[in-house]
């Protein structure tokens, strides 16, 4: 693509300001960190780590369940993902704002709570394994334990990722040329997988890339669910967090493999979507497809089946969260005594979950638009650099960037340790590159031409990207911000480390309380922390529909 | 709704939502004298000596980072060159041992009660002891009769138990490698003793933290596991069906330690804290209230626990030991797991 050259154009600017940030809060710490351990060992940088990474048995092995775990995952999850959002865009299923706001609760609630309401359902000792056992059934299914356990955890956790990065292509997807497809007589079927799903490409393909960026750097639902299948980042993580001092240079060769996997994939993902191009010339742009009945009720049927089945996890939290508890054991019944134990103890931190989440999703969307815009618009050398370090946080665990946050901000001159700045710099760094991808993703199907022509009518290139660009870009933005919001709010493995004072957010109270075997004082928390972000997002859900209807 | 509300009301209630967080986030007060702890304690412990201190000192405010014992220690490495925090409260032991330089050696003003078994400053070690926790086997009623319930540490290496039996991998936590130790004290550490040990690691299902142990068996995920005495015992006074055994060869009996962090901000309010953590009063509430047996010889045993005297102690088991010859166990655990694996 050959654009003519401008004279000045922020976007140089911008783009240095990119570096020098992402230098700063990602390159810095992180290069601080490994160095450090490195030369621990004696000095001098060897390959011996890696010899002994692909060597030993016990490490590779968990390369490999990464890889075999990051693959099903990414798989599953998509294949879910695209037919949701084509169900719910497209087939006219109906309660639309309402699906939109619950299908992200899965990304909300907390990996070691949803993990555990697997284990309380499908464990060796179940609800659902001892029902089936009844009637000799419980091989059926068996153990939830492993690979097979965290496949399920993180399919039916992730899969919003592609809902919502689908759902922002498809609205940015001219349904003429699917009206067209079916007045040559495509059948839904065949309309949807010749025209829909490659026009979707660039959102599919995003919405996969996150899906894998996250299994692969899930630690959580490893954890808990797990048992002894090793993953890279449960590797990593008792490699470097340990009471005794840990391996900090075979940490870091662990995590600089993970990092390799993760940027193979993003460069497959990259030149893919460079082959082709995807942009549309955006007039028209919502729009439900008549579908057969039949279709709409099975369509209907599979949504809330699919969404009801990921929110399983969350149910049983809720549910459990009215039981009565004595220290540790919950036993069937209702009560309110749990929310009586939390209800001193939540308000402060559901506030600082609340700001914090807003102060990061707000520096995330501003700087993912920037960047995004970057990355797509202004593909060079030098973007490409910029788009390998947003690749980093992707393959660092939240601890380990956390002990490198507070490496490089525990001292004076850059003194950023126990204030409330450290906490939105690892959300912000950990966090953007999902605003970035969100951004990217809906860039590419947004026709140039049209700020070409605002441009050659003598608009500035930055009138321009506001009066143009960003308003066709919006729904691309709205996802982002939705996805980090939901991924701030939750995030706990950089928080324990960072957070200081008053500043304990409600995933640091859950954390506590698991901590603490209060199980019923974690569930009623949680209960109260998915309230805190499903309303605001289903009423902006609601009022974002008001706004669509009116623009058809 | 209809379309005015809509276009009015929901954003006038998503700014009021906003506007309410943004207004609740003030910063506490500043400038007041403060103490920062990190403890890898429990909430209701912390709660509980947090009610004690309003009351001993008004003046001093009290903060609490709390986390588990791997956070903390982590946090205090991670910040050493800018201290924070004034302390750590309740950390095993083998953290604060392996890592001297981060920590300032303090007697504190109880040290003439504490037994001297445990007085550990004078042993030149940097941490006083909280409270002593004695290493357990438990096992899930439901699944095992008293009868076929294991009696030693032994037992464990039965067939019987395989893929029933829990552990907590001891290259992630504390007290999973203090059990670890314990058994390569009991078996011997050779050839035959680590043979025991491999029928051992046969059974055992390696979880990832110590917490899923007690939480495993206590839901019947698992037949028998191996943790510590406190949580056991929280959940069988929860009514978990669940019960304790004391290992016929004997235990080891460790403790949670606290210890001043060196170059903390607030050196003599943290000095005072110390001393309060090991004072008659909140021992005996830690005892009482919480089953936290005391490191005091002047606190009686927690009610429903076993005296610590008719606990046999595990004969060749040395704290001091165990810290310096975990290197060279867990390398072996491993190898014997990686084995047992292919």
């Amino acid at each position: 693509m050959k654009r003519p050259r401008r004279p000045s154009d922020p976007w140089h600017a911008a783009l240095a300001l990119s570096y020098a940030l992402l230098a700063l809060l990602i390159a810095y710490p992180l290069a601080r960190l490994f160095a450090g351990s490195l030369s621990a060992e004696g000095g001098g940088f060897s390959l011996a780590h890696f010899r002994d990474f692909f060597a030993l048995r016990y490490y590779r092995a968990a390369l490999e369940h990464s890889l075999y775990v990051g693959v099903m995952v990414t798989l599953l999850a998509t294949i879910i993902g695209v037919l949701l959002a084509t169900a719910v865009t497209r087939w006219g299923v109906p309660g639309k704002a309402l699906l939109r706001a619950l299908v992200v609760i899965p990304l909300v609630s907390p990996p070691f709570i949803g993990a555990y309401s697997w284990i309380l359902l499908l464990g060796r000792n179940g609800w659902i394994t001892n029902l089936l056992d009844r009637f000799h059934a419980a091989g059926w299914i068996g153990t939830i334990y492993g690979p097979k356990g965290i496949i399920l955890a993180l399919t039916l956790n992730l899969y919003p990722f592609v809902f919502l990065m689908v759902c922002a292509s498809l609205s940015s997807v001219d349904p003429s040329l699917e009206e067209a497809a079916a007045n040559l007589g495509a059948t839904p079927w065949r309309r949807f997988l010749t025209v829909t799903v490659p026009l979707l490409t660039p959102g599919i393909l995003g919405g996969a890339l996150l899906v894998f960026l996250h299994t692969v750097a899930d630690f959580g639902s490893a954890m808990i669910i797990g048992e002894d299948y090793l993953v890279l980042p449960t590797l990593i993580y008792s490699l470097f967090i340990n009471e005794m001092g840990g391996e900090p240079a075979m940490a870091a060769t662990a995590s600089a493999v993970l990092l390799a996997c993760t940027t193979v994939v993003l460069l497959v993902e990259r030149w893919y979507i460079g082959r082709r191009s995807y942009v549309m010339s955006g007039l028209r742009r919502e729009g439900e497809r008549e579908v057969s009945r039949g279709l709409r009720a099975l369509a209907t049927i599979l949504a809330y089946g699919i969404v009801g089945l990921s929110l399983i996890p969350a149910v049983v939290v809720i549910v459990t969260s009215f039981f009565p508890s004595s220290g540790p054991i919950m036993r069937p019944g209702f009560s309110l005594g749990n929310y009586a134990a939390v209800f001193q103890s939540v308000p402060r931190p559901m506030l600082n979950s609340v700001f914090l989440s807003l102060v990061s999703t707000i520096l995330c969307v501003l700087l993912g638009v920037v960047i995004g815009y970057l990355l797509v618009r202004r593909q060079s050398r030098w973007t490409a650099g910029l788009d390998a370090l947003l690749m980093v946080p992707f393959a660092i665990p939240g601890t380990v960037l956390a002990v490198a946050l507070i490496t490089a901000f525990g001292a004076r001159p850059l003194l950023l340790t126990g204030t409330v700045a450290i906490l939105v710099i690892s959300y912000v760094v950990r966090r953007m590159p999902y605003a970035v991808r969100g951004v990217a993703a809906i860039l590419h199907h947004i026709e140039p031409a049209t700020e070409e022509a605002s441009v050659s009518l003598g608009a500035s290139p930055w009138r321009t990207f506001v009066k143009i660009t960003l308003p066709l870009m919006a729904p691309g933005i709205v996802s982002g911000a939705v996805m980090t919001w939901v991924q701030v709010i939750s995030e706990i493995s950089s928080t324990i480390l960072l957070y200081y004072g008053q500043w304990a957010t409600m995933s640091v109270v859950i954390y506590q309380q698991v901590m603490s075997d209060n199980f019923g004082s974690a569930a009623a928390t949680s209960t109260l922390l998915l309230a805190g972000v499903f309303v605001p997002l289903l009423l902006f859900n609601v009022w974002q529909g008001g706004r669509a209807a009116e623009l058809v | 709704m209809t379309r005015l509300a809509r276009e009015r009301l929901v954003p006038v209630a998503l700014v009021l939502f906003v506007a309410a967080a943004v207004g609740g986030c003030g910063h506490g007060k500043a400038g007041a004298r403060q103490v920062v702890a990190y403890a890898a304690e429990k909430e209701e412990i912390v709660q509980a000596v947090s009610r004690m201190w309003e009351k001993a000192a008004p003046d001093i405010e009290l903060s609490v980072i709390a986390a588990g014992t791997n956070e903390v220690v982590q946090r205090v490495r991670a910040e050493r060159q800018q201290p924070l925090g004034d302390l750590i409260w309740g950390v095993g032991a083998e953290g604060p041992s392996a890592n001297p330089e981060l920590y300032e050696p303090y007697q504190t003003s109880e040290a003439k009660a504490v037994a001297p078994r445990w007085n550990a400053v004078a042993k030149g070690e940097p941490w006083q002891p909280n409270n002593i926790v004695p290493m357990v086997l438990i096992y899930s009623t439901r699944l095992v009769t008293a009868a076929q319930a294991p009696r030693a540490w032994r037992d464990l290496a039965e067939s019987r138990w395989k893929g029933k039996l829990a552990y907590a991998a001891p290259d992630k936590s504390g007290s999973a490698y203090t059990q670890l130790a314990t058994m390569v004290s009991v078996f011997g550490d050779d050839d035959a003793g680590w043979k025991v040990m491999e029928g051992i690691m046969a059974n055992a299902k390696i979880l990832p933290g110590s917490g899923k142990v007690p939480k495993g068996v206590a839901d019947g995920e698992y037949a028998v596991g191996m943790t510590y005495e406190n949580v056991a015992g929280l959940y069988v006074r929860g009514g978990a069906p669940m019960r304790i055994v004391y290992p016929v060869e004997g235990t080891a009996v460790i403790p949670d330690a606290n210890a001043l962090i060196r170059n903390g901000p607030h050196p003599e309010e943290a000095k005072r804290f110390l001393d309060f953590l090991q004072s008659k009063p909140v021992q005996e509430m830690l005892a009482r209230k919480l089953s936290l047996r005391s490191c005091r010889t002047d606190v009686a045993t927690p009610p429903g626990l076993v005296v610590i005297d008719t606990i046999k102690a595990a004969p060749k088991f040395d704290f001091r030991w165990a810290v310096k010859h975990r290197k060279d166990f867990i390398e072996k655990w491993r190898a014997i797991v990686l084995r047992l694996k292919q």
